[in-house]
């Protein structure tokens, strides 16, 4: 880390970026709506996410 | 024993809790679960309200579970109807325990975390468990997921705030403090 310049974990970027290589499932998709709800969804794949909630989302 | 846990004893009523619950769609053969359930608001409302199969609370505070347990006993005596499946089967639990310590993701269907004041850990460890679920279909979180680098972010949402100054909730690496 201090080769490559990053002062601490808090300014590394490579500490929360997605590595490839490391994926170990489709569970991937990050879904969100309207925003006095204030969630977040997560799903393994998109038809398990109810149709409700995908037309709600922004 | 709350911070004992690695959790936090700050607290926040939930909004929105009807609108949520129609969003979700729940059916029968669905398995609801609050993750630090508190007073029970959400596992109550989705047992009385909804047609799904079972509702489940896990709270570590011991006070707050009681809490939850009055109100449940309080609308068993005003004889509310879909706290029961068939007259038979209960279809609503509220536990006391940590859900870190028990099957309660792997038995669920739709998992709720209102994560806001628990760590990037124990967030990420609930969803890398609702990944190797089987029966997992969909996991809601008041607060985006950092830090698991097997998460990918299908669509990023715009921040609501506009005064934001360009970082966007959900997106990984970035934090908006505006949006929760």
């Amino acid at each position: 880390m201090r080769a490559l310049g990053v002062r601490g974990r808090h300014h590394s970027r490579l500490r929360s970026r997605p590595l490839e290589g490391q994926q170990i499932g489709e569970f991937k998709q990050t879904y969100t709506w309207d925003e006095n709800a204030l969630g977040f969804v997560y799903a393994k794949k998109r038809e398990d996410v109810p149709q409700r909630l995908l037309d709600a989302m922004l | 024993m709350v911070k004992h846990a690695g959790g936090s004893a700050q607290y926040g009523e939930l909004l929105h809790t009807d609108h949520l619950l129609w969003l979700l769609d729940m059916t029968p053969d669905d398995f609801f679960c609050d993750l630090g359930s508190g007073r029970g608001k959400l596992v109550l409302h989705a047992a009385l309200k909804t047609p799904v199969g079972y509702s489940l609370g896990v709270e570590l505070s011991r006070h707050r579970h009681e809490l939850a347990m009055d109100a449940l006993q309080e609308l068993k005596n005003r004889g509310y109807d879909g706290l029961e499946r068939g007259g038979e089967d209960e279809r609503i639990a509220l536990l006391w325990a940590d859900f870190m310590k028990g099957p309660f993701i792997e038995e669920s269907t739709h998992v709720y975390m209102a994560n806001t004041v628990f760590g990037d850990t124990i967030s990420n460890q609930v969803a890398e468990r609702c990944l190797f679920s089987d029966k997992f279909k969909v996991l809601v979180t008041t607060r985006p997921l950092y830090g698991a680098p097997w998460l990918k972010q299908a669509r990023a949402p715009a921040c609501p705030s506009r005064r934001c100054i360009g970082r966007r909730p959900g997106v990984t690496g970035s934090r908006c403090e505006r949006w929760v």
